[in-house]
């Protein structure tokens, strides 16, 4: 064997040939990683090329959010200038969002980089204390908006999932308060089912347009599997912060009652689909364990103010254990 | 020589060789966490409180909840049996104790606000009350009221609990005649006598609601308090007048997470569920 014209003696020949095949086996020991990694990393994270073959590209687009400061306000007057008038967001924030869960809470926080943590919209206003706040209770509607900035020229479809998650007020072992993660599945499927999650939403002006007070929303594209997509075929980008990017909204709301539900399926402020997703969801059999994500009670029958009751007492056992509520999209 | 010169060379090929191996082994350790970080840039957490639903309640004295200590049934004492009765000048007594309690599930913390008329010359406090079987000295007795009556014994735990008017701009014990909580009392109206304009006092920190121990339990809880209806230092020939004077007190609860009661007015005028009022006379007696 030759090498550099300079013949190799059989020693040299055959140390040199061993070191080759190590270094090509642990290069490809680390190539298949790699692959293996990317993909585990990518699992979540899916993009279709529209009419192409499909592939995983995570270099195809980024998720870009906006910021609001609802939830950081605090009273400016009365007997309670200065206090928080959310409590305990601070601590869900910073203790949980941040620090044990990684997610980036600023422009420039760095410890939770990849993640991103922000505001969802209540519209729904409730007076407290002479202020207007943004407290999520039974009746309450609203929306979670953000960003797609896509890096290719070519349209791109971006499937994500959705999934909710519930924190509480506690205490720690030496009787701090502390906030904590809900892993109670009965509240957490109450929370769930409570809380409708759409893609569209228009309003209705109930033929008197100059009129808003009686205008009302319709409801199209239920989220009922905890997943959704987003085309960006013929759709309109928008400009942020001079960046062109695909504005990205969901619209939720939580009914006030049960009655509400079945009285918007009917008349189609909700989509059909939600009828679907309630009668599948609201069979309650104690023993054979599958519960219920709507009703708080074993029911013998369908008589609607039983059906009520057991939405309003759910509506209770969510707000005795939950305290905050955390949608999370991947 | 010339073997020497092989040697060599092949022993910086071999360095050479090793180090080009080492450079791209490093590469790809660093690239596959670099990857991963750029594409984890894809979560996002939207968060927002809930509102809690109101479980806050006031009570006269004892309260049990099944399923805590031996209780097998929840039984309540209604507020209705807190009596603001029996304040005789003759007694020669400086104050008054009556107990009640505020009781609830879930709830983080609360205030306490009372309201009272100043036609008279009554002061009042209010601390934590300890809950007792058996009596002690100055212990405020309560006769529940249920089939099997049974009396409980309470006794003050430690220093009034701090507060502070909301309407006493002056600091003379008498409501402020104008500003915010006369709009709130009483709107546009002014002709008001001012010993009738209640006096809206507050708890000034956060009274501890449901404990851990509690939490880890049913989330009830029940706290005793204790209403010490002063004097202020006269007896029958020092100012009581001289005839029957009401007043009247507010026990409104706000909960730290959730604020219904959003104003004084509201708490006067609706009574919303979480604050009760109750009428008191305080006797005087006559004089002739």
């Amino acid at each position: 064997m030759k090498l550099f014209g300079k013949e190799l003696t059989g020693k040299a020949s055959r140390d040199l040939i061993t070191r080759l095949v190590l270094i090509v086996v642990s290069g490809a020991v680390l190539i298949v990683s790699a692959v293996t990694t990317v993909a585990w990393f990518s699992h979540n994270t899916t993009v279709r090329g529209t009419g192409m073959q499909v592939v995983v590209d995570a270099d195809n687009y980024k998720l870009l959010i906006q910021r609001t400061t609802e939830y950081d306000r605090e009273y400016t007057s009365g007997p309670n200038n200065g206090s928080a008038i959310y409590p305990g967001i601070s601590d869900l924030k910073e203790d949980v969002l941040r620090d044990t869960e990684g997610y980036s809470l600023t422009a420039t926080d760095t410890s939770g980089a990849g993640a991103l943590a922000f505001e969802l919209v209540n519209e729904d206003v409730i007076s407290m204390n002479g202020v207007d706040t943004r407290f999520l209770s039974p009746g309450s509607y609203g929306t979670v908006t953000f960003y797609i900035q896509k890096l290719t020229p070519s349209d791109i479809t971006v499937d994500f999932s959705l999934n909710i998650g519930g924190y509480a007020d506690g205490f720690d072992e030496s009787d701090n308060p502390i906030i904590t993660r809900v892993d109670n599945e009965t509240y957490l499927n109450f929370l769930k089912g409570h809380i409708l999650f759409f893609t569209g939403r228009e309003t209705n002006n109930n033929d008197t347009p100059l009129d808003a007070s009686d205008d009302f929303y319709v409801y199209t594209g239920l989220i009922d599997e905890g997943t959704f997509s987003f085309d960006t075929t013929e759709k309109t980008p928008v400009t942020v912060n001079a960046i062109s990017c695909y504005r990205v909204t969901l619209y939720w709301e939580w009914p006030l009652t049960y009655s509400d539900i079945t009285s918007k399926v009917s008349s189609g402020e909700y989509p059909s689909p939600v009828g679907t997703y309630l009668s599948q969801k609201k069979s309650f059999v104690e023993n054979e364990v599958t519960k219920s994500y709507f009703l708080a009670k074993n029911l013998s029958s369908s008589i609607p103010e039983e059906l009520n009751d057991g939405y309003n007492d759910a509506d209770q056992i969510i707000g005795d254990n939950i305290q905050y509520v955390v949608v999370f999209i991947e | 020589m010339d073997e020497n010169k092989i040697e060599k060379r092949s022993a910086i090929i071999k360095k050479i060789v090793s180090i080009i191996a080492f450079i791209v082994a490093m590469a790809f350790i660093v690239s596959i966490p670099v990857a991963a970080w750029f594409m984890t840039q894809k979560q996002l957490a939207a968060y927002a409180p809930i509102s809690s639903p109101q479980s806050l309640y006031i009570g006269a004295g004892h309260i049990e909840f099944a399923g805590v200590d031996s209780a097998t049934v929840d039984k309540y004492e209604d507020i209705r049996y807190l009596y603001l009765e029996g304040i005789d000048a003759d007694e020669g007594k400086d104050y008054y104790d009556y107990v009640f309690c505020v009781y609830g599930k879930a709830i983080s913390g609360f205030k306490i606000q009372l309201a009272y008329t100043t036609n008279n010359q009554f002061t009042y406090q209010i601390y934590n009350a300890t809950e007792s079987n058996v009596t002690s000295a100055g212990a405020v007795a309560y006769t529940t009221h249920d089939v099997t009556p049974t009396t409980y014994y309470y006794s003050v735990n430690g220093e009034a609990i701090a507060g502070s008017f909301l309407n006493d701009s002056n600091s003379d014990g008498i409501a402020n005649a104008e500003g915010v909580y006369h709009v709130y009392t009483y709107g546009e109206y002014t002709d008001v006598n001012k010993y009738a304009e209640p006096l809206y006092w507050q708890t000034t920190g956060v009274i501890q609601g449901t404990n851990k121990s509690e939490f880890d339990g049913t989330k009830n809880f029940v706290r005793y308090f204790i209403l010490r209806v002063n004097l202020n230092g006269k007896n029958k020939n020092g100012f009581l007048p001289k005839k029957k004077s009401f007043f009247f007190f507010f026990f409104c609860f706000k909960t730290l997470t959730q604020i219904k009661n959003t104003t004084v007015k509201q708490t006067l005028s609706v009574l919303p569920q979480n604050c009760l009022h109750t009428r008191a006379d305080a006797l005087a007696k006559y004089y002739s």
